[in-house]
């Protein structure tokens, strides 16, 4: 409770399911705390000297100030690591400025540093800048314009986005748009993306839910792929995939895939032991793709 | 709220009003919720555990020379938090979508720290999700939270481990650092029997304990130039033959390699922007892989084998597609 009472200003009438969120609390024990917490303060406990607050029609009523605490405390050791640890994971290491800032004036005696030697929840920290911009956009529903490399594109794009979700999957962060450019629902890898900036240009939420179609292999085209060695197929490195049969050592896995230039570049990193049997356009781009080192390596 | 929250939140304003310090007799006296047949000793143990709850609140209690108590103020009110609104709205995508993580293990932590770091409660709906691990995620987020909890107090932890041939073997080991990567955690630590810093996936330990003797007093000192990003490989850094690569990075995608290198090897840049990336490397045919996957503009230039390796293996795919 003492983490909200800086929050509890004269005059402030806040939902109760806004503090139950917050707290990660049910509602009917949020409305106890409060009524209990109006029962606290300072001796000699005379009614001015209790917090000022009561609970009526779902919403916490705040009526005078604060005896004490109208300041938010700092951060203990441990909600300092959490909060160092989750900005660590969007890609804000222990020098970005966001960090730094934060931490100062919130932990003055924590280090950041010293946790990034201990307790990595995130491989990379480059990806900060381009998240604020998503999650802003994604706040106030405007619209952002990427400058995006596609998974084995020869070409940056530039494409204005209408953010919908941020999504983290093992560890890389993505962002579930509606793609202007390609006038239709697109999930981007924000370590993939050069820029990101929002425009202040608004958009509505589409109200079909396009934010859930993040990693959904439905209504993607599916390439039939022979793997000579049984082993060496990994659903991990290859999302969605169902093996359809199983041919001696090898075995044959249907991959659906989203862009043609990912797939055939996946099957020729694999030097061979992976074959394109279905559809002609991916085996003939994988051939186009091997059959010139330049273009494949660059 | 309970009769103990009460107290506790009791003593909290009381100390922080109090203009001078006070002893723990005044304390006794002042506060509601400390009860009037308790004994003196019962007292101090309950005056103890309160004073603690607090700090571990964030609270900065002092005690005098003649056992006096004060809150320090400056140290126990944070400054107040000046960020832009993109960076408030990247602290709650992250936190939300962290939070609802079970393999994150800091979740209860977290939601305490972004109810004190936000000026308000009135914030737009954040929409974001999180997955760090894949594999088990419950299993991996509570093993992780509390090996990070004996990392914390530098606690030895005793576990079950199944190596990839599938054996199991009961292990002793001194927590220094975690780590996640590819949708699992990593811990990182010395293995007492072995007496050797190995690394364990989390995914694979089972019947995790962690010394509960003595709690307030560490079982072993982590190395003061301990750093756990050194145990974080990339996926061509598993294997028995050690060798050094030379990767050049075209200067257009040279933006991608903080993402790319994982802040491994050495980067050296080009006068036209390309980068030269020198690595350890323990896998040839991960290298190319990894090459081939995160191109174009990617290429290998030694060691000079692999290089005509790597061109030998586009031919074989190129004759199997043709």
């Amino acid at each position: 409770m003492l983490t909200l009472l800086h929050h509890l200003q004269p005059g402030a009438a806040i939902p109760l399911a806004r503090l139950a969120e917050v707290v990660g609390a049910s509602e009917s024990e949020v409305a106890d705390d409060i009524t209990t917490l109006s029962l606290c303060g300072v001796a000699p406990y005379y009614p001015d000297d209790l917090v000022a607050v009561f609970v009526e029609d779902g919403l916490v009523n705040v009526w005078a100030p604060l005896p004490v605490f109208d300041r938010a405390v700092r951060l203990a050791a441990g909600e300092a690591r959490a909060l160092a640890a989750a900005l660590q994971a969007a890609g804000f290491g222990p020098s970005h400025s966001l960090t730094a800032r934060l931490l100062e004036a919130a932990a003055a005696d924590f280090s950041a540093d010293e946790l990034a030697h201990v307790i990595r929840s995130a491989v990379s920290d480059s990806t900060g800048e381009v998240y604020k911009a998503i999650a802003l956009g994604i706040e106030r529903s405007e619209t952002v314009r990427i400058a995006y490399r596609r998974a084995g594109a020869d070409t940056e794009t530039e494409r204005e986005i209408e953010p919908l979700a941020l999504v983290n999957d093992r560890g890389a962060w993505y962002v579930s748009a509606f793609c202007r450019l390609a006038g239709a629902p697109r999930t981007f890898r924000l370590d993939r993306m050069r820029t990101a900036e929002v425009t202040g240009t608004p958009f509505s939420r589409h109200p079909d839910g396009l934010a859930g179609r993040a990693f959904s292999p439905e209504g993607l085209p599916v390439a039939l792929l022979r793997f000579d060695v049984a082993d060496d197929f990994s659903e991990r490195d290859w999302p969605g995939a169902r093996v359809v049969a199983r041919r001696g050592r090898g075995t044959d896995v249907e991959v659906p895939y989203a862009g043609t230039a990912w797939i055939a570049r996946m099957v020729a990193a694999r030097m061979g032991t992976v074959e394109v049997r279905e559809p002609a356009d991916v085996r003939a781009a994988v051939r186009a793709l091997a059959t010139d080192p330049s273009r494949a390596l660059g | 709220m309970s009769d103990a929250t009460e107290r506790l939140v009791n003593l909290a304003m009381y100390l922080a009003a109090a203009t001078e310090p006070v002893t723990a007799e005044r304390v006794r006296a002042d506060v509601a919720g400390y009860p009037d047949d308790q004994d003196e000793a019962a007292f101090l143990r309950m005056f103890e555990r309160d004073k603690d709850d607090l700090r571990a609140a964030g609270l900065t209690i002092d005690v005098d020379a003649d056992g006096r108590y004060r809150m320090d103020s400056s140290a126990t009110f944070a400054a107040e938090v000046s960020l832009s609104a993109e960076e408030f709205a990247a602290l709650r995508a992250a936190a939300a979508a962290l939070l609802e993580d079970p393999s994150f293990p800091f979740s209860g932590d977290l939601r305490f720290a972004l109810a004190k770091v936000e000026n308000t409660l009135d914030v737009p709906e954040v929409h974001a999700s999180a997955a760090i691990a894949d594999e088990c995620p419950d299993l991996q987020g509570d093993s992780v939270a509390r090996i990070a909890s004996a990392l914390g107090s530098a606690k030895r932890v005793e576990f079950a481990y199944t190596n990839s041939r599938g054996e199991t073997a009961a292990h002793e080991v001194e927590p220094y650092g975690m780590f996640a990567r590819e949708g699992r955690w990593y811990m990182v630590g010395r293995d007492t029997a072995l007496d050797q810093v190995r690394t364990y996936a989390l995914s694979r330990v089972s019947d995790l304990t962690v010394n509960a003797s003595r709690p307030k007093t560490p079982d072993y000192e982590r190395p003061d130039d301990f750093d756990v990003s050194a145990y974080i490989r990339l996926p061509f850094q598993f294997g028995p033959e050690t060798f050094e690569a030379v990767v050049r990075i075209r200067h257009d995608i040279a933006w991608r390699a903080p993402a790319l290198t994982a802040g491994k090897g050495v980067l050296a840049e080009d006068p036209d922007g390309t980068l030269t990336w020198t690595v350890t490397a323990r896998d040839r045919e991960r290298l190319m892989q990894w090459v081939v996957e995160n191109g174009p503009g990617i290429t290998v230039t030694e060691p000079a084998d692999l290089a005509r390796d790597l061109h030998e293996g586009l031919a074989r795919v190129a004759a199997r597609h043709g």
